[in-house]
């Protein structure tokens, strides 16, 4: 009886201690968790690190990574979030855990606009048969991933997949019909000086560039037809054609400019007021 | 009274797991870790941590040379050490604060220090020797080829005396000179400072003016002439200015290329300091 | 196999990474992109009567001419804020002075990249600071640095 009493004290202790050491690694975890929820990124990379010197057996090895991963995305280092993400991922204990790191890489790529790469890992996902009930998720990601870079029809193609009155499918759809088309701007104005910036909006600098084109043009021409073949390469050469070719410069110039407002009021609008998953 | 014992052991060793990560130890271990990982702002701070309850010299020169790592000079400079021979770093962090005030251009400060270092017989009098040398190519001040020369080794001697020409005849272009140039033959005073392309449209344009002007004269389109003949004049007052711009620019380039090779020589050596071995 | 492949891949680039030699804090990153457009400032603040006077002619110069000929000047800044600038800082003449000189290298298209810095525009960098013949304003500018 007293033999049995002590053999269950003794087993007592040394299980005590094992669950001891654990809490102390589980202490550390919870400290750098806390650093992290105050915001204090830095000194929360600083105790998982500390966790990870520590920790022998690799068993916070997952969550440790992911965390610093996620400390330097708040702070916008994308470059040495991603590293850390690519670290966790080589310790996941799960599937789902792999999938989970590997949307947090997505979502940096994204944020640092190598969307490229974020759509690359993406087309990994799809062919990868045991992410196929992951589907809707990747199809999310692509959107954002063709927001950022400026596909926006393509993006709201990939919301429609998702969900036909996906919010998302909606804002990139009204965006998409909104932006002017580059081309077509420097069409016009290869045709008709001043049409492509009237196309954008620009009246007053398409009506200007017009009539120096009519004017230099009428000079050229005059100019040649008096034989005065000087004056009309210098007036041609250095005027019409420089006025010409700034016409459909500005044609380019004012259709990216007013996309890229266009752009840019979205992209504030899903910022401040879309309430669901962003990068 | 044995179970007691097996019982206060194992409390006792639970409690030691639960201070892993404060005692001095570990954080030194972790420290150390950090700095050989390059994480020097992390290992200076892991460092302070455990000066503040345990002094070690081989730490406190760690949290310097940490600063040092990351081109932090006034955190060197500022850092509390102990100034007496018996801290075993006490030659290696004076040198450190050398460097420092050399890399911050403060030189009458480096002289002081130089001193100090020179009349305390440090071990690296050799190589404070040796950066006191390039102060004078960098406050451009004057010596004898001889005197510069004199610390370095055979393989360096021909580098120092190469710094020493570039210093004794800076291959400077007068702006006054480029001016007269430019004066007599329109863009010959950029050509002379190195701008041989601008000084050929310079020429080209105050050439091609005067003729216009004199074409215009000749068939007597008097307001023409006159219109061209102001332009060339314009475009000629331009370039003997901007042939003096040049040749100051040309000359701030020299300097500027003088200053930033003895830079990158010096980063080549690490400014003379010995390799320390604490990650092996 | 595979992720020890990619652990002694990644670990030297960690050991590399140095990003946090200095104390840094959260950062909101804007969704929105910069517009890599030329802004023209009309505004005739802060200026005298001379000043004025040169400002509104090249805000008139801007708008019927520079703002419709396209793109065609390398530098920054413009030879049109180059005179501007150069007649701020000296006197009429000598801005004059300055602005023909610009306008000569302006037209020499060779061996920019020899000469002049790039700035963050994609132009070449060339201030007025370093025209002015004052010894204390004219520093050199290394053609293989980007200026932002």
């Amino acid at each position: 009886m007293i033999f049995a009493i002590k053999k269950a004290a003794l087993f007592l202790s040394i299980f005590s201690a094992a669950a001891f050491s654990q809490t102390a690694m589980q202490k550390q975890y919870d400290y750098a968790i806390s650093l992290y929820h105050d915001e204090e990124y830095f000194d929360a990379i600083t105790e998982f690190k500390r966790l990870l010197f520590f920790d022998g057996k690799n068993e916070f090895s997952f969550e440790a990574n992911s965390m610093i991963g996620k400390s330097y995305k708040a702070g916008a280092k994308f470059d040495d979030a991603i590293r850390y993400f690519v670290l966790a991922q080589i310790t996941a204990p799960s599937k789902d855990k792999v999938f989970e790191t590997q949307i947090e890489i997505i979502r940096c790529n994204i944020l640092r606009r190598t969307t490229d790469r974020a759509i690359r890992i993406l087309s990994d996902l799809e062919a990868d048969p045991s992410f196929i009930n992951n589907k809707d998720e990747i199809n999310y990601w692509r959107g954002w991933a063709l927001m950022f870079d400026d596909r926006w029809k393509e993006a709201a193609a990939e919301f429609e997949k998702i969900e036909k009155a996906h919010p998302l499918n909606a804002i990139a759809e009204n965006i998409s019909k909104q932006l002017y088309s580059v081309t077509l701007a420097k069409s016009l104005s290869y045709v008709i000086p001043g049409a492509g910036q009237f196309y954008t909006g620009h009246y007053f600098s398409g009506a200007l560039s017009l009539a120096w084109n009519i004017l230099w043009g009428y000079l050229t021409v005059n100019a040649f037809i008096g034989e005065r073949i000087f004056d009309g390469l210098m007036v041609g050469n250095l005027l019409w054609f420089r006025f010409y070719r700034g016409n459909i410069q500005n044609a380019e110039k004012f259709a990216l400019e007013e996309n890229l407002k266009i752009i840019n009021n979205g992209l504030k609008q899903l910022q401040n007021e879309y309430n669901g998953e962003k990068p | 009274m044995k179970i007691i014992s097996i019982l206060f052991f194992c409390y006792s060793l639970s409690l030691a797991q639960s201070q892993l990560f404060n005692s001095p130890q570990e954080v030194k271990k972790f420290a150390d870790y950090l700095y050989c990982e390059s994480d020097y702002l992390r290992a200076a701070e892991e460092y302070q941590r455990f000066l503040r309850t345990d002094k070690n010299d081989t730490v406190i020169f760690k949290s310097v040379l940490s600063y040092y790592m990351m081109d932090r000079f006034s955190d060197v400079l500022n850092f509390p050490v102990s100034s007496t021979k018996s801290f075993v770093f006490y030659d290696d962090t004076q040198f450190l604060k050398l460097i420092s005030l050399f890399r911050l251009n403060m030189f009458d400060e480096f002289d002081i220090e130089a001193s100090l270092i020179k009349m305390s017989r440090s071990k690296l009098k050799t190589n404070t020797e040796k950066l006191i040398r390039f102060t004078f190519f960098m406050r451009d001040s004057i010596a004898s080829k001889g005197f510069l020369v004199s610390p370095f080794d055979e393989n360096e001697k021909t580098t120092i005396e190469n710094f020493y020409e570039r210093q004794q005849n800076p291959q400077h272009r007068s702006p006054l000179l480029a001016a007269v140039f430019s004066s007599i033959i329109p863009g010959s005073g950029k050509v002379y400072a190195d701008k041989l392309g601008d000084g050929i449209f310079a020429f080209l344009t105050t050439g091609v003016f005067a003729f216009l002007a004199y074409d215009n004269f000749k068939a007597d389109h008097k307001f023409r002439g006159w219109f061209f003949s102001g332009l060339a004049g314009l475009f000629y007052a331009g370039n003997i200015y901007g042939s003096v711009a040049a040749a100051q620019i040309f000359n701030a380039g020299v300097q500027f290329n003088f200053q930033n090779d003895i830079q990158i020589y010096l980063t080549k050596k690490k400014h003379y300091l010995p390799e320390y071995d604490f990650c092996n | 196999m595979v992720k020890l492949f990619f652990l002694l891949l990644f670990f030297p680039v960690v050991l590399l990474a140095q990003t946090d030699w200095q104390k840094w804090e959260k950062k909101d990153v804007s969704y929105q992109r910069i517009a890599p457009f030329l802004e023209r400032d009309y505004s005739l603040s802060g200026e005298d009567v001379f000043g004025s006077v040169t400002k509104l002619f090249i805000n008139t110069y801007w708008v019927l001419f520079s703002n419709l000929d396209g793109d065609n000047c390398p530098f920054n800044p413009t030879c049109s804020s180059f005179l501007h600038q150069a007649a701020k800082r000296t006197n009429p003449v000598k801005a004059v002075l300055m602005f023909t000189d610009r306008f000569t290298r302006d037209m020499n298209p060779f061996s920019r990249r020899d000469n002049y810095p790039l700035h963050l525009t994609g132009k070449f960098y060339d201030p007025v600071e370093l025209y002015l013949l004052e010894e204390n304003s004219v520093h050199y500018l290394s053609p293989s640095h980007m200026v932002q």
